[in-house]
């Protein structure tokens, strides 16, 4: 009898200890990033990559995420805690033809539960996006929305054609 | 010894059985001692929900308990409760808290020596709970740490929730003085419906302890003293 009430009583201890929805698993679908992709402006349907791009966030202190790469498409994360971010776009930094194109994102947030262990995610909605004036020259033409809403990272949501 | 004084001894052992048989007849008519047992309404409190209240941060409950003896070894019985359940952490800060109630059946498997009124029980109980729960603060959830981590404050309540399950209850109740019993008790819990609150969750329900997120089962234990107010006896 004694050894029953121990089994019984090991069996529940276990059972409030750590389980596994105590840990957020790694690969669970988190706040989505923004997906641009980057087409010719003279023939929209073909990707057409940039060299020597660098974006930075277009704030005082400024966050560098990428600095002089060659891509055809890359992400770039939202703000959680407010409808709008901005954005540097660098063409050649710091060379004679730097060009730098100013983008500003407005969205409306969603906060969606995933589970106790790893909370809430933000997805976006009615995304759209506006050029803060930043120069004369554009190396950006076209900024087109393909999808305003933003709740994954399996497609493009915006294009840069240039 | 004579022989014949042998022989007498031995024959007067012999008679005298039959004369302490007749004595012993009367003397189990008029035995003092009582074979009835008790039937009555057992009351108590759980003590081991106020002592989590000392101890633990962001709780507060208690359970009150009851028992009535139908027929030999089964009871009636039920308990009632209120019971309030912070989760403070950086990801998610919620409350919870609600009144709940258990009703059902245990069953004595253990045989009493004479005289003595300990159980070994099995229960079955069905266990109701109206609850709300508060949504106070989380941290979105975000893989990227470009921006500092956003903490939302948007305080949101969920009243009205509520929640059934089955509860399988093993437990021992010791007579420690008359009339006054112990008892210690393990509970698996099964959920069976729950009003989950949009966009969220149930992290605790009263009276069923915490959930998880990949199971319907739950436990728990109580430890508690109750009072047996006798009625009748058979």
């Amino acid at each position: 009898m004694n050894k029953k009430i121990i089994t019984i009583l090991s069996l529940l201890l276990l059972l409030n200890g750590c389980t596994k929805d105590d840990i957020c698993p790694e690969g669970t679908a988190s706040t989505p990033l923004l997906i641009i992709r980057f087409n010719d402006v003279e023939n929209p349907l073909d990707l057409k990559s940039v060299s020597k791009l660098t974006i930075e966030t277009d704030y005082d202190p400024s966050v560098t995420l990428y600095t002089d790469v060659t891509t055809d498409s890359i992400a770039i994360p939202l703000q959680t805690g407010s409808n709008n971010t901005r954005y540097r776009f660098i063409m050649n930094k710091g060379l004679v033809d730097e060009i730098t194109d100013i983008y500003s994102f407005d969205y409306e947030r969603n906060d969606i539960y995933i589970n106790r262990a790893c909370g809430f995610k933000t997805t976006y909605t009615e995304f759209t996006a506006e050029e803060v004036d930043s120069g004369p020259v554009d190396w950006i033409i076209y900024l087109i929305i393909l999808d305003p809403i933003i709740e994954d990272e399996t497609k493009a949501h915006i294009t840069i054609l240039h | 010894m004579k022989p014949k004084h042998t022989l007498l001894f031995f024959i007067s052992l012999l008679c005298s059985p039959s004369l302490l048989l007749a004595q012993e007849q009367t003397s189990l008519v008029t035995d003092s001692m009582s074979t009835a047992t008790k039937y009555g309404l057992r009351l108590g409190f759980d003590l081991a929900k106020p002592i989590r209240s000392l101890v633990e941060d962001g709780y507060s409950g208690f359970e009150v308990m009851g028992d009535f003896r139908v027929y030999k070894k089964f009871y009636v019985a039920a308990e009632v409760g209120n019971e309030t359940k912070e989760r403070i952490e950086a990801n998610l800060n919620s409350t919870t808290s609600g009144s709940f109630l258990k009703l059902g059946a245990d069953y004595n498997a253990y045989n009493n020596w004479f005289g003595l009124n300990n159980a070994i029980y099995f229960g079955l109980r069905y266990g109701f709970s109206t609850f709300k729960q508060e949504l106070i603060s989380y941290e979105i959830f975000a893989t990227d740490h470009t921006f500092p981590p956003t903490t939302i404050y948007n305080s949101e309540e969920f009243s009205g929730l509520s929640a059934h399950w089955a509860e399988l209850i093993f437990g021992v109740k010791t007579e420690v003085l008359t009339n006054l019993y112990l008892t210690l008790n393990f509970q698996l819990k099964r959920k069976l419906t729950e009003d989950k609150p949009e966009n969220f969750d149930n992290l605790f329900i009263p009276g069923f302890n915490r959930t998880y997120d990949f199971s319907e089962f739950g436990a728990g234990f109580g430890y508690g003293v109750s009072y047996l107010i006798p009625i009748f006896k058979k």
